[in-house]
């Protein structure tokens, strides 16, 4: 089925629209939710409640647009308020039965890794992950919206509800934080390829 | 690292986190049909099998039957109040408990690792006399705000603004005890202002927008929460509390703390004030404050071109307030940088925060200055010092208590100024652990 097909059956209610635009764009939603919120079970439920919304949304949209950055800027956005969320939760100091301090507080949490191996060395994902945890919630979702979704600046400044110059020094600074944190292990990467990564290749 | 090889790493973390077998479809029947029940009597949501023009049969219908209600209900006057309900400015949850769903899912807290703290020198200390205030206000309307600075309040404000398609109401100037964060238009037709509690521990979201009603995004409260107020002429509801889980609990139960929204209509422009708390024991509002916070609204405030004596960003702007040489440290814990100050002119106070970037209310040291003449001022303080063990700060005597490596409180005389010097770590959540003799290089550091 034509994409602008499922968009219409949704439109008219029938759920075949949404199962179609699910199974299209699902992995994609909640792996960009999961590199902004940098949380596996946030990133599922950020992703279940895009295609939720998508529902009644759907009746806002326009069919001469691409649906894609349209349908991403709900993704991100949402990422961006759960994070907000989070960082605002009521903490509740109680006493447990030792009497220490229990404070429950929701965080966000590193996601289980992989064990693929390719050219790209585990460590080189990690340093990534981990510096994309030491960028702000704005900064990680401008990279995942420029690098990961590929989105033009055109199209991220509608997405991120900001003007293309904030955009610009968003993604500027981002980069430049990404650069310096991972200055070493850049310096690696530059190193001939061995022969073995060559076949691996 | 080129973009192509970024995009090939962050789909490689994409995949790793959730593998292409993933079957998206399962779990969102669940969540539909979970749904179900609670969108078939919500037309509104606009989900629903039905063809199109039963659906608006529906609507319709429905609409018309809650028209008679509502319009039956209110000539009853016994009826009176539950036909209020329908007036409420907010949505009316059925219980002051429920259930948590299946589908909510806790994240389990991750601790800060223990570390022992470092000192480092400070670099450019030397308090600058050239800094200018911050200029917290809209500027006038024949300037163009971004042409002042693209990156400012009221840049971010104007665009807002044109984002949203409305003129905002904004506070004359940041809020006593806040600061401005940042402004978004994430929902439409509304505007959201954030704003931080200076020294962290709580938010202040100004939220408003056009329409009749307002948006559902911030969710339901009990009827009993909901008390009557006025705000100008029109009529608000003001409600403290939230729903939160306690301990261990399986439920959600509603707390009458900790979280304050006061909600007005002016015409079809909806307002909303929400202060909510990060940590329950360092909270406060009142009603009278948030009511008299809204009252102050403008349409468009005169820039504010003098420092905030409540939140001085700089050295420079303190040395320019304090009617006496300040002092600060040369040497500090690695990562801590000045954060700000307030300097109360009442009680010739001066109070020096520093912090590692954000970690306010976690981790900070606190430098309170004080002409020896005027400490009888501050409420409560009778000129004695804390009760601890004696020490030499650079000649003067001094006295140091400490109760555990993450509390430390130093308190000491040079000539005619008064220094309290506390440092605050978290264990839970910053981790850093401090010795007696760091507290005293950091004293004896003092110029």
């Amino acid at each position: 089925m034509q994409e602008h097909q499922s968009i219409a059956r949704l439109k008219q209610g029938d759920i075949g629209g949404l199962e179609e635009l699910v199974r299209k764009y699902y992995l994609q939603a909640v792996r960009a939710a999961h590199l902004v919120v940098q949380d596996h079970d946030l990133a599922e439920d950020i992703a279940q409640a895009s295609f939720i919304d998508l529902r009644t949304k759907i009746r806002h949209f326009d069919e001469s647009k691409d649906f894609h950055p349209w349908f991403f800027r709900s993704v991100v956005n949402n990422a961006i308020s759960v994070c907000r969320r989070q960082k605002r939760e009521i903490t509740l100091v109680v006493e447990d039965e030792s009497g220490n301090e229990l404070a429950t507080l929701e965080r966000l949490s590193e996601a289980g890794s992989g064990l693929e191996e390719t050219y790209i060395t585990e460590e080189t994902r990690q340093a990534i992950w981990q510096t994309l945890k030491q960028l702000t919630v704005s900064q990680r979702a401008a990279i995942v919206l420029r690098y990961y979704l590929e989105l033009s600046e055109n199209e991220i400044t509608k997405e991120l509800d900001r003007p293309k110059s904030t955009i610009k020094w968003t993604l500027f600074a981002a980069r430049g934080k990404l650069r310096q944190l991972l200055g070493s292990i850049q310096a690696e990467e530059t190193q001939p390829i061995s022969t073995e990564q060559k076949e691996e290749k | 690292m080129n973009d192509k090889r970024l995009k090939l790493i962050l789909d490689q973390l994409g995949e790793q986190a959730f593998p292409a077998d993933t079957d998206p479809w399962t779990p969102m029947q669940e969540l539909l049909a979970s749904e179900s029940t609670r969108i078939k009597i919500n037309p509104a949501t606009g989900f629903t099998t039905l063809g199109r023009k039963n659906t608006l049969r529906l609507v319709a219908g429905i609409g018309l039957a809650l028209l008679i209600l509502i319009t039956t209900l209110a000539i009853i006057p016994e009826r009176q109040a539950l036909a209020d309900a329908f007036k409420h400015l907010f949505r009316i949850a059925p219980s002051e408990q429920y259930s948590i769903p299946p589908s909510y899912k806790f994240s389990t807290p991750t601790f800060a690792p223990s570390f022992a703290a470092t000192l480092a020198p400070v670099s450019g200390m030397a308090a600058s006399q050239t800094d200018l205030p911050t200029t917290t206000g809209m500027s006038q309307s024949s300037v163009n705000p971004c042409g002042i600075d693209p990156y400012g309040y009221a840049c971010r404000v104007a665009w807002a603004e044109q984002r949203a398609g409305f003129e905002a109401k904004e506070f004359p100037a940041d809020p006593k005890g806040f600061v401005f964060k940042d402004i978004t238009t994430v929902n439409p037709d509304s505007i959201t202002m954030e704003y931080d509690v200076i020294g962290g521990g709580g938010y202040l979201f100004f939220n408003q927008g056009i329409g009749n009603e307002f948006p559902t995004f911030t969710g339901e409260v009990p009827e009993s929460a909901i008390q009557e107020v006025q705000v100008v002429k029109n009529r608000g509801e003001y409600v403290v509390g939230d729903y939160v889980v306690v301990g261990h609990d399986k439920v959600f139960t509603w707390l009458p703390c900790c979280r304050f929204r006061l909600r007005w209509m002016e015409g079809n422009h909806w307002f909303e004030l929400d202060k909510e708390a990060s940590q329950l024991t360092v909270d406060y509002m009142t009603e009278d404050v948030m009511i008299q916070m809204a009252t102050e609204l403008v349409d468009r405030p005169n820039p504010v071109q003098e420092p905030r004596a409540d939140y001085l960003t700089s050295l420079g702007e303190a040395s320019q307030l304090a009617e006496f040489d300040i002092l600060s440290p040369a040497v500090l814990p690695e990562g801590f940088q000045f954060d700000y100050g307030k300097y109360d002119k009442n009680l010739s106070q001066l109070q020096l925060v520093y912090s590692p970037a954000g970690t306010q209310g976690i981790a900070d040291i606190t430098i309170i200055e004080t002409p020896i003449n005027k400490v009888n001022l501050a409420p409560g303080d009778n000129g004695e010092s804390i009760k601890g063990e004696e020490v030499d700060i650079n000649g003067y005597n001094g006295t140091y208590f400490s109760d555990s490596p993450y509390n430390h409180v130093l308190t000491w005389q040079v000539g005619y100024l008064k220094i309290t010097l506390s440092v605050y770590s978290s264990e839970l959540w910053y981790g850093a652990t401090f010795t007696k003799d760091q507290i005293l290089e950091i004293a004896r550091s003092m110029k």
